[in-house]
Protein backbone atom coordinates (compact mmCIF):
# COMPACT_ATOMS: atom_id res chain seq x y z
CA UNK A 1 0.00 0.00 0.00
CA UNK A 2 1.46 3.70 -1.07
CA UNK A 3 0.95 6.51 0.80
CA UNK A 4 -1.71 9.09 -0.36
CA UNK A 5 0.72 11.56 -0.27
CA UNK A 6 4.08 11.39 -1.16
CA UNK A 7 3.46 7.35 -2.47
CA UNK A 8 6.00 6.02 -0.22
CA UNK A 9 5.59 2.87 1.22
CA UNK A 10 2.67 3.07 3.80
CA UNK A 11 2.50 2.10 7.94
CA UNK A 12 -1.25 2.56 8.47
CA UNK A 13 -4.35 2.58 6.38
CA UNK A 14 -7.11 4.92 7.34
CA UNK A 15 -10.51 3.39 5.92
CA UNK A 16 -12.49 6.27 7.64
CA UNK A 17 -10.41 9.01 5.06
CA UNK A 18 -9.82 6.27 2.58
CA UNK A 19 -6.55 6.89 2.95
CA UNK A 20 -3.20 4.95 3.54
CA UNK A 21 -0.14 6.82 5.08
CA UNK A 22 3.58 6.69 5.71
CA UNK A 23 5.00 7.64 8.96
CA UNK A 24 6.08 11.02 8.13
CA UNK A 25 3.10 12.21 6.20
CA UNK A 26 0.85 10.39 9.16
CA UNK A 27 2.81 12.85 11.51
CA UNK A 28 1.37 15.67 9.30
CA UNK A 29 -2.19 14.42 8.94
CA UNK A 30 -2.01 13.70 13.34
CA UNK A 31 -0.67 17.23 14.19
CA UNK A 32 -2.62 18.76 11.88
CA UNK A 33 -6.14 16.84 13.09
CA UNK A 34 -4.74 18.19 16.68
CA UNK A 35 -4.32 21.62 15.78
CA UNK A 36 -7.76 21.58 14.19
CA UNK A 37 -9.16 20.81 17.76
CA UNK A 38 -7.82 23.10 19.13
CA UNK A 39 -8.74 25.97 16.69
CA UNK A 40 -12.06 25.03 16.09
CA UNK A 41 -13.44 25.30 19.79
CA UNK A 42 -11.01 27.57 20.97
CA UNK A 43 -9.21 25.59 23.59
CA UNK A 44 -6.38 27.20 24.86
CA UNK A 45 -3.16 30.07 23.45
CA UNK A 46 0.42 29.86 23.64
CA UNK A 47 -0.01 32.40 27.04
CA UNK A 48 -2.15 29.49 28.82
CA UNK A 49 -0.91 27.24 31.44
CA UNK A 50 -1.92 23.61 30.37
CA UNK A 51 -2.27 20.80 33.21
CA UNK A 52 -2.10 17.50 31.58
CA UNK A 53 -3.75 14.63 32.41
CA UNK A 54 -1.03 11.73 32.11
CA UNK A 55 -1.88 8.29 32.93
CA UNK A 56 0.76 6.68 31.25
CA UNK A 57 -1.04 5.47 28.76
CA UNK A 58 -0.92 5.94 24.82
CA UNK A 59 -3.25 8.64 24.34
CA UNK A 60 -2.39 11.29 27.23
CA UNK A 61 1.48 10.76 26.51
CA UNK A 62 1.19 11.01 22.86
CA UNK A 63 -1.35 14.17 23.93
CA UNK A 64 1.79 15.69 25.85
CA UNK A 65 4.22 14.95 23.32
CA UNK A 66 2.06 16.64 20.91
CA UNK A 67 1.24 19.87 23.06
CA UNK A 68 5.19 19.81 24.07
CA UNK A 69 6.18 19.87 20.15
CA UNK A 70 3.51 22.24 18.92
CA UNK A 71 5.34 24.89 21.54
CA UNK A 72 2.77 24.77 24.17
CA UNK A 73 3.33 25.40 28.30
CA UNK A 74 2.50 22.22 29.57
CA UNK A 75 2.74 20.26 33.08
CA UNK A 76 2.31 17.04 33.84
CA UNK A 77 -0.35 15.55 36.25
CA UNK A 78 -0.10 11.58 37.30
CA UNK A 79 -2.48 10.15 39.63
CA UNK A 80 -1.72 7.14 41.09
CA UNK A 81 -4.79 5.46 41.61
CA UNK A 82 -2.86 2.63 44.02
CA UNK A 83 -4.07 -0.50 41.86
CA UNK A 84 -0.97 -2.64 42.28
CA UNK A 85 1.44 -3.35 39.34
CA UNK A 86 -0.50 -1.61 36.80
CA UNK A 87 -0.39 1.46 38.94
CA UNK A 88 3.14 0.91 39.58
CA UNK A 89 4.02 0.73 35.58
CA UNK A 90 1.52 3.32 35.03
CA UNK A 91 3.87 6.40 37.35
CA UNK A 92 6.96 4.95 36.40
CA UNK A 93 6.58 5.27 32.91
CA UNK A 94 4.85 8.64 32.97
CA UNK A 95 7.86 9.73 35.12
CA UNK A 96 10.36 8.08 32.49
CA UNK A 97 8.52 9.80 29.60
CA UNK A 98 8.52 13.46 31.44
CA UNK A 99 12.28 13.23 32.21
CA UNK A 100 13.21 12.50 28.65
CA UNK A 101 11.42 14.94 27.42
CA UNK A 102 12.56 17.59 30.34
CA UNK A 103 8.61 18.25 31.15
CA UNK A 104 7.84 19.21 34.30
CA UNK A 105 5.91 16.31 36.34
CA UNK A 106 3.05 16.81 39.36
CA UNK A 107 2.35 12.95 40.59
CA UNK A 108 -0.37 12.90 43.76
CA UNK A 109 -1.69 9.38 45.10
CA UNK A 110 -5.11 8.43 45.89
CA UNK A 111 -4.74 6.50 48.61
CA UNK A 112 -2.99 9.50 50.23
CA UNK A 113 -5.87 11.85 49.24
CA UNK A 114 -8.77 9.00 50.25
CA UNK A 115 -7.11 6.57 52.32
CA UNK A 116 -7.81 3.69 49.86
CA UNK A 117 -6.98 2.43 46.41
CA UNK A 118 -9.31 2.29 43.68
CA UNK A 119 -11.03 -0.90 44.13
CA UNK A 120 -10.97 -0.40 48.29
CA UNK A 121 -13.25 2.83 47.48
CA UNK A 122 -15.93 0.81 45.34
CA UNK A 123 -16.03 -1.59 47.87
CA UNK A 124 -16.51 0.83 50.75
CA UNK A 125 -19.13 3.06 48.61
CA UNK A 126 -20.74 0.56 46.78
CA UNK A 127 -19.97 2.76 43.75
CA UNK A 128 -18.64 0.78 40.42
CA UNK A 129 -14.73 1.26 40.26
CA UNK A 130 -14.55 3.81 37.27
CA UNK A 131 -17.33 5.51 39.02
CA UNK A 132 -15.08 6.57 41.80
CA UNK A 133 -12.14 6.63 40.18
CA UNK A 134 -13.78 9.28 37.48
CA UNK A 135 -15.06 11.49 40.16
CA UNK A 136 -11.74 11.66 42.07
CA UNK A 137 -9.86 12.43 38.71
CA UNK A 138 -12.11 15.11 38.20
CA UNK A 139 -11.75 16.68 41.42
CA UNK A 140 -8.19 16.37 41.86
CA UNK A 141 -7.52 17.31 38.43
CA UNK A 142 -9.34 20.90 38.97
CA UNK A 143 -7.05 20.94 42.55
CA UNK A 144 -4.11 20.28 40.83
CA UNK A 145 -4.81 22.85 38.08
CA UNK A 146 -5.74 25.95 40.68
CA UNK A 147 -2.31 24.89 43.08
CA UNK A 148 -0.45 25.07 39.92
CA UNK A 149 -1.87 28.01 38.32
CA UNK A 150 -3.04 26.43 35.08
CA UNK A 151 -5.74 28.06 33.37
CA UNK A 152 -7.11 24.85 31.65
CA UNK A 153 -7.07 20.95 31.95
CA UNK A 154 -5.88 18.47 28.61
CA UNK A 155 -6.80 14.74 28.90
CA UNK A 156 -6.34 12.48 26.35
CA UNK A 157 -10.07 11.28 24.96
CA UNK A 158 -9.75 10.27 21.99
CA UNK A 159 -13.04 10.17 19.17
CA UNK A 160 -13.50 6.59 20.07
CA UNK A 161 -13.76 7.53 23.42
CA UNK A 162 -16.38 10.29 22.34
CA UNK A 163 -18.09 8.28 20.08
CA UNK A 164 -19.06 5.59 22.37
CA UNK A 165 -19.96 7.69 25.52
CA UNK A 166 -22.05 9.75 23.32
CA UNK A 167 -24.00 6.49 22.34
CA UNK A 168 -24.02 5.28 25.52
CA UNK A 169 -25.27 8.80 26.50
CA UNK A 170 -28.17 8.75 23.91
CA UNK A 171 -29.51 4.90 24.26
CA UNK A 172 -30.55 6.51 27.86
CA UNK A 173 -31.33 9.39 26.74
CA UNK A 174 -28.97 10.87 29.15
CA UNK A 175 -29.97 15.40 28.62
CA UNK A 176 -27.70 16.09 31.26
CA UNK A 177 -24.24 14.25 30.12
CA UNK A 178 -25.48 15.22 26.09
CA UNK A 179 -25.56 19.01 27.27
CA UNK A 180 -21.94 18.71 28.73
CA UNK A 181 -20.60 16.72 25.89
CA UNK A 182 -17.97 18.97 24.28
CA UNK A 183 -14.55 18.84 23.36
CA UNK A 184 -13.88 22.18 25.23
CA UNK A 185 -15.69 22.80 28.61
CA UNK A 186 -15.41 26.62 29.60
CA UNK A 187 -14.22 27.25 32.64
CA UNK A 188 -17.04 28.01 35.30
CA UNK A 189 -16.59 30.15 38.87
CA UNK A 190 -13.86 27.86 40.73
CA UNK A 191 -13.63 25.06 37.50
CA UNK A 192 -11.14 25.54 34.97
CA UNK A 193 -11.40 24.90 31.43
CA UNK A 194 -11.53 21.13 30.69
CA UNK A 195 -10.49 20.33 26.81
CA UNK A 196 -10.08 16.87 24.58
CA UNK A 197 -7.76 17.91 22.10
CA UNK A 198 -7.30 14.07 20.48
CA UNK A 199 -11.14 14.32 19.92
CA UNK A 200 -11.20 13.95 16.09
CA UNK A 201 -8.35 10.69 16.09
CA UNK A 202 -9.31 7.28 16.98
CA UNK A 203 -7.63 4.91 19.12
CA UNK A 204 -5.71 3.49 16.65
CA UNK A 205 -4.40 6.68 15.38
CA UNK A 206 -3.22 7.25 18.38
CA UNK A 207 -1.55 4.10 19.18
CA UNK A 208 -0.08 4.06 15.63
CA UNK A 209 1.49 7.34 16.81
CA UNK A 210 2.85 6.28 19.87
CA UNK A 211 4.31 3.12 18.50
CA UNK A 212 6.08 5.41 15.47
CA UNK A 213 7.52 8.14 17.78
CA UNK A 214 8.81 5.39 20.33
CA UNK A 215 6.85 6.27 23.27
CA UNK A 216 6.82 3.73 25.75
CA UNK A 217 3.50 3.36 27.08
CA UNK A 218 1.45 0.98 29.62
CA UNK A 219 -0.29 -1.32 26.82
CA UNK A 220 -2.08 -3.42 29.78
CA UNK A 221 -5.44 -2.48 30.39
CA UNK A 222 -6.54 -1.35 33.51
CA UNK A 223 -7.89 -4.44 35.45
CA UNK A 224 -10.86 -2.60 36.72
CA UNK A 225 -12.19 -1.59 32.78
CA UNK A 226 -13.14 -5.69 32.31
CA UNK A 227 -16.51 -4.48 33.24
CA UNK A 228 -16.84 -1.04 31.86
CA UNK A 229 -19.66 -0.56 29.82
CA UNK A 230 -18.00 1.81 27.58
CA UNK A 231 -16.26 -1.52 26.23
CA UNK A 232 -19.07 -2.60 24.96
CA UNK A 233 -20.06 0.31 23.26
CA UNK A 234 -17.02 0.52 21.28
CA UNK A 235 -17.13 -2.39 20.05
CA UNK A 236 -20.52 -1.88 18.21
CA UNK A 237 -19.00 1.66 17.18
CA UNK A 238 -16.50 -0.67 15.44
CA UNK A 239 -18.93 -3.21 14.05
CA UNK A 240 -20.65 -0.06 12.91
CA UNK A 241 -17.80 1.51 11.35
CA UNK A 242 -15.95 -1.52 9.50
CA UNK A 243 -19.52 -2.29 7.80
CA UNK A 244 -19.39 1.45 6.96
CA UNK A 245 -16.33 3.44 7.73
CA UNK A 246 -16.29 6.85 8.57
CA UNK A 247 -19.38 6.37 10.53
CA UNK A 248 -18.08 7.19 14.25
CA UNK A 249 -16.66 10.60 13.03
CA UNK A 250 -19.97 11.50 11.29
CA UNK A 251 -22.12 10.48 14.58
CA UNK A 252 -19.72 12.39 16.72
CA UNK A 253 -19.38 15.47 14.52
CA UNK A 254 -22.83 15.46 13.36
CA UNK A 255 -23.52 15.75 17.24
CA UNK A 256 -21.25 18.09 17.91
CA UNK A 257 -22.53 20.27 15.16
CA UNK A 258 -26.18 19.77 16.33
CA UNK A 259 -25.35 20.14 19.94
CA UNK A 260 -25.96 24.03 20.36
CA UNK A 261 -29.09 23.36 18.53
CA UNK A 262 -30.52 20.85 20.91
CA UNK A 263 -29.38 22.56 24.11
CA UNK A 264 -29.93 26.73 23.33
CA UNK A 265 -30.77 28.86 24.94
CA UNK A 266 -30.20 26.83 28.29
CA UNK A 267 -28.57 28.91 30.67
CA UNK A 268 -25.51 27.15 31.86
CA UNK A 269 -26.19 26.40 35.97
CA UNK A 270 -23.32 27.19 37.93
CA UNK A 271 -23.00 25.07 41.15
CA UNK A 272 -25.22 26.76 43.59
CA UNK A 273 -22.83 25.71 46.80
CA UNK A 274 -19.24 25.46 48.13
CA UNK A 275 -18.61 22.08 49.70
CA UNK A 276 -17.96 22.68 53.05
CA UNK A 277 -15.15 19.99 53.26
CA UNK A 278 -13.03 21.78 50.55
CA UNK A 279 -14.76 24.60 49.49
CA UNK A 280 -14.66 23.79 45.97
CA UNK A 281 -17.84 24.27 43.70
CA UNK A 282 -20.51 21.85 44.22
CA UNK A 283 -24.48 21.37 43.57
CA UNK A 284 -24.58 19.67 46.79
CA UNK A 285 -23.71 20.92 50.56
CA UNK A 286 -20.70 18.34 50.16
CA UNK A 287 -19.22 17.80 47.38
CA UNK A 288 -19.05 14.16 45.61
CA UNK A 289 -15.50 13.61 46.07
CA UNK A 290 -16.16 14.80 49.60
CA UNK A 291 -18.64 12.32 50.21
CA UNK A 292 -16.70 9.34 48.48
CA UNK A 293 -13.54 10.23 50.93
CA UNK A 294 -15.72 10.60 54.23
CA UNK A 295 -17.94 7.45 53.74
CA UNK A 296 -14.25 5.94 53.42
CA UNK A 297 -13.30 7.09 56.39
CA UNK A 298 -16.14 5.86 58.24
CA UNK A 299 -16.00 2.68 56.91
CA UNK A 300 -12.11 2.40 58.25
CA UNK A 301 -13.16 3.76 61.82
CA UNK A 302 -16.06 1.49 62.06
CA UNK A 303 -13.24 -1.84 60.80
CA UNK A 304 -11.21 -0.63 63.40
CA UNK A 305 -13.94 -0.78 66.44
CA UNK A 306 -15.12 -4.42 64.96
CA UNK A 307 -11.71 -5.74 64.91
CA UNK A 308 -10.40 -4.53 68.56
CA UNK A 309 -13.69 -5.51 70.08
CA UNK B 1 -14.23 -27.91 -1.75
CA UNK B 2 -15.79 -24.26 -0.97
CA UNK B 3 -14.69 -21.32 -2.20
CA UNK B 4 -13.07 -20.47 1.36
CA UNK B 5 -11.15 -23.83 1.25
CA UNK B 6 -9.34 -22.72 -1.85
CA UNK B 7 -8.70 -19.40 -0.58
CA UNK B 8 -7.14 -21.08 2.51
CA UNK B 9 -4.77 -23.04 0.12
CA UNK B 10 -4.00 -20.13 -1.69
CA UNK B 11 -3.54 -18.07 1.27
CA UNK B 12 -1.42 -20.50 3.24
CA UNK B 13 -0.32 -23.20 1.58
CA UNK B 14 2.66 -22.73 -1.14
CA UNK B 15 5.39 -25.00 -1.08
CA UNK B 16 8.34 -25.03 1.31
CA UNK B 17 6.63 -22.26 3.17
CA UNK B 18 6.30 -22.57 7.07
CA UNK B 19 2.78 -22.98 7.90
CA UNK B 20 2.57 -21.91 12.11
CA UNK B 21 3.95 -18.38 12.58
CA UNK B 22 4.27 -16.95 16.39
CA UNK B 23 1.83 -14.80 17.35
CA UNK B 24 2.74 -12.42 20.51
CA UNK B 25 -0.19 -10.20 22.42
CA UNK B 26 1.27 -7.56 23.80
CA UNK B 27 -1.79 -7.00 26.10
CA UNK B 28 -2.29 -10.12 27.88
CA UNK B 29 1.39 -11.21 27.25
CA UNK B 30 0.29 -14.25 25.69
CA UNK B 31 2.26 -15.70 23.13
CA UNK B 32 1.43 -18.71 20.67
CA UNK B 33 1.95 -20.33 17.17
CA UNK B 34 -1.15 -20.38 14.66
CA UNK B 35 -1.61 -20.85 11.11
CA UNK B 36 0.61 -19.05 8.94
CA UNK B 37 -1.16 -16.29 6.40
CA UNK B 38 0.72 -14.46 3.90
CA UNK B 39 -1.45 -11.23 4.63
CA UNK B 40 -2.25 -9.29 7.23
CA UNK B 41 -5.67 -9.33 7.02
CA UNK B 42 -6.36 -12.74 6.75
CA UNK B 43 -4.12 -13.08 9.69
CA UNK B 44 -6.79 -10.86 12.06
CA UNK B 45 -9.53 -12.56 10.08
CA UNK B 46 -8.42 -15.89 11.97
CA UNK B 47 -7.73 -14.58 15.05
CA UNK B 48 -11.13 -12.90 15.21
CA UNK B 49 -9.92 -8.97 15.49
CA UNK B 50 -11.28 -6.29 14.00
CA UNK B 51 -8.48 -4.20 12.16
CA UNK B 52 -9.42 -1.03 13.57
CA UNK B 53 -8.70 -2.45 17.09
CA UNK B 54 -4.99 -3.31 16.72
CA UNK B 55 -1.41 -2.17 15.53
CA UNK B 56 0.01 -5.20 14.26
CA UNK B 57 3.89 -4.95 14.26
CA UNK B 58 6.29 -7.56 13.23
CA UNK B 59 10.42 -6.78 13.55
CA UNK B 60 10.02 -3.25 14.65
CA UNK B 61 7.65 -2.70 11.52
CA UNK B 62 3.95 -1.51 11.69
CA UNK B 63 1.84 -3.06 9.26
CA UNK B 64 -0.84 -1.93 6.82
CA UNK B 65 -3.70 -4.62 6.08
CA UNK B 66 -2.71 -5.82 3.23
CA UNK B 67 1.38 -6.17 4.08
CA UNK B 68 2.65 -9.32 3.08
CA UNK B 69 4.34 -11.38 6.78
CA UNK B 70 7.29 -12.78 7.30
CA UNK B 71 6.54 -16.20 8.02
CA UNK B 72 9.75 -16.56 10.44
CA UNK B 73 9.88 -13.46 12.50
CA UNK B 74 7.15 -13.47 15.40
CA UNK B 75 4.47 -10.83 15.07
CA UNK B 76 2.94 -8.59 17.51
CA UNK B 77 -0.48 -7.82 18.15
CA UNK B 78 -1.15 -4.71 20.59
CA UNK B 79 -4.89 -3.96 21.10
CA UNK B 80 -5.32 -0.23 21.47
CA UNK B 81 -8.85 -0.27 23.24
CA UNK B 82 -8.97 1.47 26.44
CA UNK B 83 -12.60 0.79 28.89
CA UNK B 84 -13.24 3.19 31.17
CA UNK B 85 -13.33 6.88 32.20
CA UNK B 86 -10.51 8.76 32.02
S1 LIG C 1 -10.61 1.74 33.86
FE1 LIG C 1 -11.86 2.69 35.45
S2 LIG C 1 -10.67 2.48 37.32
FE2 LIG C 1 -9.26 2.07 35.63
S3 LIG C 1 -8.31 4.04 35.25
FE3 LIG C 1 -10.07 3.91 33.87
S4 LIG C 1 -11.73 4.88 35.02
FE4 LIG C 1 -10.12 4.45 36.48
ZN1 LIG D 1 4.02 10.00 2.64
ZN1 LIG E 1 -15.52 18.74 48.76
Amino acid sequence: MKCRVCRGKAVIDLPRHNASFCPACFDSYLMDQVWKAIDEFEMFSKNDRILVAVSGGKDSLALWDILNRLGYHTTGFHLDLGIGGYSGESVEKTRAFALRHGLSLHVESLVQEVGASVANIADLTNRPPCSACGVSKRHLFNRAAKTLDCQVVATGHNLDDEASRLLGNILHWQDGYLEKQDPALPDEGDLVRKVKPLSRLTEKEMAAYAFLKGIDYVVHECPMSVNAKQLFYKKIMNQVEQESPGTKQAFYFGFLDRRRRFYADKEEEAPAHVCRECQSPSYTEVCTFCRIRLKVARSEQDQDVTTRS
Amino acid sequence: MTDSDSQTKQDNERPGEKTTLSVYNAQTGTRGQVVYRRKVHRLLKDLGFDPETVLVIQGEQLLTQDETLAPDIEVEIRPVISGGSR
